[in-house]
């Protein structure tokens, strides 16, 4: 019996340290590319002065004093928000709602070409397929403005005007990215038993019955990822303003991630900037908080 | 007897070997990472060339170019010198770098730079050979913080009007006098517009540097004269930016600039008749071909003539570099003919003329360069004002020129507010904490 019990926890010991060996280059790198940029973001450069030139130097709260007489945080903070409040439902619904046309095509093949086509802009990278929207978006000599001036419409000022830009950057983001939402939804339609609906039907379900009361209660564990992923992704929105508007006109467009980059990599104050990093590293932990602590009232894990 | 003999043969290889590992140390050349800012084309060739001609002079030396791009945003040189900076900060720093004046005073301010005072004193025949005593005093002294000198330029940018012949000949207006006045300008861009011409009378400038160029003409300037507070709020600047804003907005003479189409590749693809730059843009049209088709003269007169901004680049020693001696010899080298003839064959102006002019000529681009080493010799031409805190105040300039250009804002708020923001920057630097550091800035070449 006593030789049972040592041979079984040293088999616990022997499948950790295995567990332990798989986990540590993913560990190892985590802690170095992430980990202690982090602490060293939170508890170091926040609270300094830092242009790489000079040692760190400790100020204290100088740089959260700085917030406030900094001209363009409320105005980076607010676009934020607007793209958040903008491109997430688009991409967390939009998503959804390809996902669930595509996945209704009866024809296999043709379900194929769907997913291709809106999975295609996630591949190409956006600082090159940006070339040609800015060309799309141009106001004097763009397409999008050729096809309205030749409908007999005004030109539209897509990305040179602040009542614009917000709405041509979605746009352009909707169209870029929601293959990513869409993916998600796709397969996790695809993971839901056909038995089910079926059984449903049977017992006299209608189409909308069946999405509202099997569906879309089966897929909630990946809409819940979908939402969080999207928010944290879009208040991380950088690649789109910066190179569609370069975040202008002005700072109109411009996003915190963008002003992170301005601050700590064309004007070389890391500190500030890494402190700019820490609030949005604070506001993305609170969402992502919040989300996970009302995720028991809305999803359902429960397949069976 | 064996045993002695492999002794003997032992003994003699390992001599012969140190011998050699010795006299291959002796010959091992010196390396030298030269940075320099580039467009991203390709310079195969050209780093060719410039490497066999410095080594058939200086065999002991091997110079290896470091090609480094940059974002345009604010001004080209200033991803340009944060890649530098994040070199240094690495440890994994160029010996020599290629600098634009607007990093000159943050760069020797930051301790980065190594002077060339004592380098150049020793070595008479060096500076001889690059034609130094040719040199404009005023562009040396550029790279002149604290009274100590940190390069030589090889190549100077004065902005000037570059005109589309063809646009002009198709719209019938004759080519403007060199002493022309913004009246004149004004003129010729309602001609334009009139004549039913495919495109519009100018570009308004992206680049502040080139904006800079009309604000002096107009006798304004970004900043005051000793560069302590701003000055870009004054009625001259508000008078080259209204007239701008007007142009894109009331006027039609030029198209709101967008990150798209950059002016240049305007003038280039025949969309807009004016703009104004430095010769760099000869590198675009050289590449678009576009051979004896554009004409250069001043920049239109205003309240202080036909003024214009003007600066220079060198190469800098940075003070890490373990190879003090070599890496100046390197620096002041690329100020000379060779480097000049080979990499300003097409692009920026060459600072210096004994050679500048003869590359000019033979550059089959622009046929009148002459206009540009003129506002040397007449001095009419102002540096682009560059403290140290230049990368700040580019952001500042790039924001608030989109929002005139963009019609955000009416464009003396805009202006007061850009004045704000360079007043706030110049509060809270960290250049400006002491005595010292003031009389540094207070010393620095301004004209």
């Amino acid at each position: 019996m006593n030789t049972k019990t040592i041979s079984a926890r040293q088999r616990k010991i022997r499948d950790n340290v295995t567990g332990y060996l798989f986990m540590a280059p993913t560990v190892f790198f985590y802690t170095v590319f992430t980990g202690i940029p982090l602490l060293m973001t939170v508890f170091v450069l926040s609270f300094s002065d830092f242009s790489l030139l000079k040692p760190i130097t400790f100020i204290g709260l100088k740089n959260f004093r700085s917030l406030f007489t900094d001209p363009d945080f409320r105005t980076v903070m607010l676009n934020t928000l607007k793209f958040v409040s903008i491109i997430a439902p688009v991409h967390i619904i939009g998503g959804l709602v390809l996902a669930l046309a595509v996945n209704g095509v009866k024809n296999r093949r043709l379900q194929g070409v769907y997913r291709i086509l809106f999975y295609f802009p996630l591949v190409v990278t956006t600082s090159a397929i940006v070339i040609v929207w800015g060309y799309l978006y141009d106001k004097d000599f763009g397409v999008f403005n050729w096809m309205i001036t030749t409908l007999g419409g005004k030109r539209v000022n897509w990305l040179g005007d602040s009542r614009w830009a917000l709405l041509s950057i979605a746009i352009f983001s909707a169209w870029k990215f929601i293959g990513n939402a869409f993916l998600y939804y796709y397969i996790g339609l695809q993971n839901i038993p056909e038995t089910q609906i079926e059984a449903a039907r049977i017992d006299g379900a209608n189409r909308w019955q069946c999405l509202f009361r099997i569906q879309i209660p089966l897929l909630t564990p990946t809409i819940f990822f979908v939402v969080v992923t999207t928010l944290i992704n879009c208040f991380q929105i950088f690649d789109e303003t910066y190179f569609l508007t370069k975040g202008g006109p002005g700072v109109s467009s411009q996003t915190i991630a963008m002003h992170i980059y301005r601050k700590g990599f064309q004007e070389y104050h890391f500190g500030y900037a890494s402190t700019l990093g820490l609030i949005l590293f604070i506001i993305v932990l609170i969402v992502t908080i919040i989300m996970f602590a009302g995720q028991n009232k809305w999803v359902n894990y429960d397949m069976e | 007897m064996k045993k002695k003999i492999w002794a003997v043969l032992l003994g003699l290889s390992m001599a012969l070997g140190l011998t050699g590992v010795s006299a291959v140390a002796a010959e091992d050349p010196v390396h030298i990472r030269v940075a320099l800012f580039t467009d991203g084309a390709d310079m195969t060739d050209s780093q060719k060339q410039v490497f066999d001609a410095f080594k058939e002079e200086y065999p002991e030396i091997e110079p290896e170019f470091e090609y480094i791009t940059s974002d345009s945003y604010g001004s080209n040189w200033n991803g340009y010198l944060m890649k530098i900076q994040t070199m240094i900060a690495s440890g994994n720093e160029p010996d020599v770098a290629a600098l634009g004046l607007e990093g000159v005073a943050f760069l020797a301010m930051n301790g980065l730079g190594l002077p060339i005072d004592d380098y150049i004193a020793a070595h008479p025949e060096e500076m001889e050979a690059i034609s130094y005593d040719a040199l404009s005093t005023d562009l040396v002294d550029i790279f002149r913080v604290d009274g100590k000198l940190y390069g030589v330029p090889y190549e100077a940018n004065s902005v000037v009007t570059h005109i589309r012949k063809d646009i002009f000949e198709e719209a019938g207006i004759a080519l403007p006098a060199d002493d022309w006045t913004w009246d004149d300008f004004k003129d010729i861009c309602a001609q334009i517009k009139a004549s039913g011409v495919d495109a519009y009378a100018f570009g308004v400038p992206q680049n502040f540097f080139c904006l800079q160029a009309l604000l002096y003409s107009e006798g304004g300037a970004p900043l005051n004269d000793d560069w302590t507070e701003a000055a870009i709020n004054s009625e001259a600047c508000n008078k080259v930016f209204s007239f701008l804003h007007d142009s894109i907005w009331v006027d039609e003479y030029a198209p709101q600039p967008s990150d798209t189409i950059s002016d240049v590749e305007l003038i280039v693809q025949g969309k807009t008749a004016m703009g104004w730059w430095g010769r760099w843009v000869s590198d675009d049209y050289n590449s678009s071909e576009l051979y004896d088709t554009i004409y250069v003269t001043n920049v239109p007169g205003g309240a202080a003539g036909n003024t214009t901004c003007a600066g220079s680049a060198g190469f800098v020693v940075l003070n890490t570099t373990e190879h003090p001696e070599e890496a100046t010899k390197v620096a002041l080298w690329a100020a000379g003919p060779t480097y000049s003839q080979v990499f300003l064959k097409t692009g920026s102006l060459p600072a210096n003329p004994t050679w500048g002019e003869e590359i000019c000529a033979t550059d089959g681009i622009i046929d009148n360069y002459q206009i540009m080493y003129d506002v040397y010799n007449n001095g009419t031409w102002r540096r682009s004002q560059d403290p140290p805190e230049y990368a700040d105040l580019a952001n500042v300039y790039a924001k608030y020129m989109d929002i005139i250009y963009a019609d955000q804002e009416p464009v003396a708020q805009a202006l007061d507010e850009a004045a704000a923001e360079i007043n706030q920057i110049f509060e809270e630097s960290s250049y400006r904490t002491t005595e010292e550091d003031l009389a540094v800035i207070d010393g620095l070449f301004k004209n």
